[in-house]
């Protein structure tokens, strides 16, 4: 017990906890992370040095040692089982170990100080390994076993903030990719000639990726040659072959089997090599396609390393993204086709090309925005506009989710005859650009009330033929010019009828080959017909409006899936937390127990054997109250460690909660506190754990109570069956008393967390393990500060008894 | 005179129990290990009424140490003294009459002692 660190080990205080977690929940990237933690750790447990490895690619890689800048670190790799570090890794718990100097030890590779004593801990999660964190010591060195909990707390904290630094960085990557997207499809959009656009494309294809260089291939019509259109990135001398055959090379065989294709060793393959004229490490190419049929391929090369110049592999995420560049791609090529197409046949109207650069104008101003809503305002109000395409009224109906309806999305124009005047008279197009016109023009639709938004937005028709020309204009996925239609009898396309939709068009939005929706026009104010010129132009407008709300559509699936993830990662820290701090706990109050049995067991003698009216007796007194109130904190420590595994059987919640109050009964009438029950009989009987429900109860009640120990006021209670589909039982245990501070509400579940004088702050937390981890249910707190707190408890239908019904699988 | 080992791998624990036990009127033997506890129950199996048994010691734990006991004497009643309430929910699987949390109040594990030995 001579060694210096070893001198003090319950002098771990929980301070150094605090410590800890401020470092780990800094966010920052993981090697500032990992460099800041062996610092750490080597000053809280007093060792010379201190490092980590991370497993990655089935070894242990060493990523950081204490002082060493990470330029100057020796590459050091350690299989599983080898060594000290390797046997942690292996086992899944701490190997200390002590090295003499003639052990060949992988250590002295990257230690510049010799290494006599070396602990080694595992960080894991949920079994599987992250990494190994050390500890080094030159001299002898014994670690107690409260000092490798501590390290292992330490290791398991690290992991939970190396998996959040991961995560971070993988959303900013989803975010790269979006960012690039929204480029990709904001250039192919602006850009109608074809070449340019192909150069635009692989320009921006390589830029993104940072790829050396990026190769464009046509698909020769009538033919089975791919043409090289565009290639970016490469010295202007080198010539690749100009045609290549479908089914020879990368190329070839992506445009046959039209799957996209990665590898990250293509150093040796000839044919890529000849494909593009010079050596290259690693390619992906996918296939562009337009409506399942090949227009071409596009292949970027060479990933590196924007920092470095270094290649580094492609991965997956790079597949999707080249994938999804590829599929903008075509579209923009399709529409630069149908637009050489639109201008060859119309070379005489003058007024068509003013349509086409209409149609450019719509089109840029939707890919300005990635909300969807707002995509489809834009939409509506450009069909509907004089200065756009000029229809008097336009509905969108999208497919819902699961493919079984058209929904209602959004309408624009009136429903009668006066309204249509309003709303022509209250804009002046005088001198203003067609976004501010759609602009204002919207709101005013927007603010005037009209009914048709109203009903379409209430509308759901079937994606059956039998329910009309909607329904049809989506399945068969070709567009309708209505005459003096009328919709089936009881059909749900009927409220068209309603709003004097007699004489309209109806055309199918098309994205990525499927049907996303349907727009409905028609001029029912001034009656001018629909010609067939101004349907395919309306088409044309419909395929932009389609990608332009299946980018939206990505970018909103992409911002839900994120904060699901976020979500659960929180609540993964949480209990991860609670579980590692309650073991570290646990290690502490066992070993401070004993000496305090004997510290308070003598002042008690002393006490007794002593003059009461002594002094000496007086001080024996308040070593004997002390000591009893440390044991009181340790036990309520343990009892929070020890809440473990849940016994369930049948339990009569009422009256378990009859009981609790029955304990406080005095201190409520002391403190003027009136109770008052709302109990449903549905949630009476519940299978859960008796003795930690009535903990669960004795702290929220105790809590509850005590807010309004000077104030008084009111305590009510409510039980009550969920109906909903949440099912299960709902608890509120709500008080009139002082309330919580809102900052310290985000903290309320921490352990050890406490505003009162007296409180080991582990009471809440106590309740959050046994409602969330023993039983699966939910526990939130509402407070205001001044005005009382309630908590709601939330128990799952599995823990409600049925008759009939088994009990619940055991936690 | 009654006479109860304790079996406790704390000095401090040790003497507080020993000068309390004796005050009461007891005889008290003392053992740092279970091994020397068990040489002294082996000197003289009869003269022993109670032992009372730390169960996390280094070397032999309390639970070897118990059954080692009840192989000397099946009917000499041992209470289990420990720092750790976690045990006190397999207690009932053992063969020791009693389990008690250590605390710096000893009058429940003295009221324990007599409901043994009177």
């Amino acid at each position: 017990m001579d060694e210096p660190g070893n001198r003090d080990p319950h002098g771990v205080r929980f301070d150094l906890i605090t410590e800890v977690g401020r470092v780990l929940q800094s966010a920052r990237s993981v090697e500032q992370i990992l460099h800041d933690i062996v610092d750490l750790v080597a000053g809280l447990m007093k060792v010379d040095g201190s490092s980590i490895f991370l497993y990655e690619d089935g070894a242990l890689k060493l990523k950081v040692y204490k002082g060493v800048e990470e330029e100057s670190l020796e590459p050091v790799s350690v299989e599983l089982g080898e060594g000290a570090v390797g046997e942690a890794a292996l086992r899944g718990r701490p190997v200390a170990v002590l090295l003499d100097e003639s052990a060949p030890s992988f250590i002295s590779q990257y230690c510049p100080e010799p290494v006599h004593s070396l602990l080694c801990v595992p960080m894991l999660e949920d079994d599987s390994l992250i990494g190994v964190l050390n500890l080094h010591h030159h001299g002898d060195r014994q670690y107690s076993d409260v000092e490798q909990g501590f390290a292992s707390f330490i290791a398991s904290q690290l992991v939970g903030a190396i998996r959040n630094a991961q995560l971070q960085e993988e959303i900013l990557r989803g975010l790269r990719d979006m960012a690039t997207l929204h480029r990709v499809s904001q250039i192919v959009s602006s850009v109608l000639d074809e070449d340019m656009l192909l150069d635009l494309i692989a320009q921006t294809a390589a830029e993104h990726l940072h790829a050396r260089g990026c190769a464009l291939r046509m698909l020769v019509p009538m033919t089975d040659q791919l043409e090289l259109r565009s290639i970016f990135g490469f010295d202007p001398q080198i010539s690749p072959p100009k045609y290549i055959r479908v089914g020879y090379g990368i190329a070839g065989k992506v445009a046959l089997e039209m799957r996209p294709f990665v590898s990250n060793d293509v150093e040796h393959d000839e044919t890529i090599a000849g494909e593009v004229g010079i050596p290259l490490k690693s390619s992906i190419c996918v296939p562009m396609l337009v409506k399942g049929r090949l227009i071409g391929t596009i292949g970027v090369f060479d990933r590196t390393d924007p920092d470095t110049g270094r290649i580094v592999p492609f991965d997956e995420s790079d597949v999707g993204l080249v994938a999804s560049i590829g599929a903008q791609a075509a579209m923009a090529i399709e529409n630069a086709n149908l637009f050489d197409e639109a201008r060859r046949l119309s070379a005489d109207k003058e007024l068509r090309i003013k349509e086409l650069s209409l149609l450019l104008e719509i089109t840029n101003m939707m890919r300005s925005t990635l909300d969807l809503e707002e995509i489809l305002y834009i939409i509506l109000t450009s069909v509907t506009m004089g200065q756009g395409l000029g229809f008097n009224r336009a509905c969108l109906f999208l497919v819902d989710e699961n493919k079984a309806f058209l929904r209602g999305a959004m309408a624009v124009g009136p429903a009668t005859a006066e309204e249509a005047q309003q709303s022509w008279n209250a804009i002046d197009p005088e001198g203003k650009t067609l976004a501010e016109l759609v602009t204002e023009y919207g709101r005013y639709n927007m603010s005037a009330g009209f009914n048709t938004d109203k009903r379409i937005r209430e509308t759901r028709i079937p994606l059956d033929p039998e329910k009309g020309v909607v329904a049809r204009t989506a399945l068969e996925r070709r567009s309708f010019h209505a005459v003096h239609y009328s919709s089936p009898e009881g059909s749900e396309e009927t409220v068209l009828h309603e709003l004097n939709f007699t004489i309209f068009a109806s055309i199918p939005i098309v994205a990525k080959d499927t049907v996303i929706g349907v727009i409905v026009v028609d001029n029912f104010v001034t009656g001018e017909p629909i010609t067939d010129d101004l349907m395919n132009f309306l088409q044309l407008f419909a395929n932009q409006a389609a990608s332009a709300i299946e980018m939206a559509r990505v970018y909103q699936n992409l911002e839900e899936t994120n904060k699901r993830l976020i979500d659960a990662r929180d609540l993964l820290v949480r209990t991860k937390t609670l579980a590692t701090l309650g073991e570290f706990s646990a290690g502490v109050a066992h070993e401070l127990r004993n000496p305090l049995v004997s510290i308070g067991g003598f002042a008690r003698r002393l006490m007794r054997m002593l003059d009461a009216d002594a002094k000496e007796a007086k001080y024996a007194r308040i070593i004997t109250t002390e000591v009893e109130n440390l044991e009181r904190i340790l036990s309520q420590i343990l009892e929070f460690v020890s809440g473990g595994r849940p016994v369930r059987k049948q339990v009569d919640v009422f009256l378990l909660l009859e009981q609790v109050f029955e304990l406080f009964r005095e201190q409520m009438h002391r403190a003027g506190v009136v109770l008052s029950t709302d109990f449903e009989e549905e949630a009476r009987m519940l299978w859960a754990d008796e003795v930690q429900l009535r903990q669960l109860f004795i702290n929220l009640v105790k809590n509850a109570i005590e807010a309004m120990d000077e104030t008084g006021g009111a305590l009510t209670v409510k039980a009550i069956r969920m109906r909903d589909e949440t099912g299960g039982v709902g608890l509120e245990i709500r008080d009139t008393g002082c309330g919580i501070d809102q900052e310290d509400l985000e903290r309320i579940f921490d352990p050890f967390f406490s505003r009162k004088a007296a409180g080991t702050g582990l009471g809440l937390s106590m309740c959050s393990r046994i409602v969330e981890s023993n039983h699966g249910g939910r526990i939130f707190i509402e407070s205001a500060r001044g005005e009382g707190t309630a908590v709601l408890v939330w128990l799952p239908e599995e823990t409600v008894v049925k008759p009939d019904a088994a009990p619940p699988d055991p936690i | 005179m009654k006479k109860i080992l304790i079996i406790d791998d704390d000095q401090s624990i040790r003497e507080f129990f020993k000068d309390e036990l004796e005050e009461d009127g007891y005889a008290v033997a003392l053992a740092a290990t279970g091994q020397e506890g068990l040489e002294q129950l082996d000197a003289d199996p009869a003269g022993f009424h109670l032992v009372m048994l730390d169960i996390k010691m280094p070397g032999m734990g309390g639970l070897e140490v118990l059954s080692r006991i009840k192989e000397l004497r099946r009917d000499l009643p041992v209470i289990l003294v420990s720092a750790y309430d976690t045990y006190k929910m397999d207690f009932s699987s053992w063969a020791a009459e009693d389990y008690i949390i250590k605390s710096s109040d000893i009058r429940e594990l003295k009221e324990k002692i007599r409901r043994y030995i009177s």
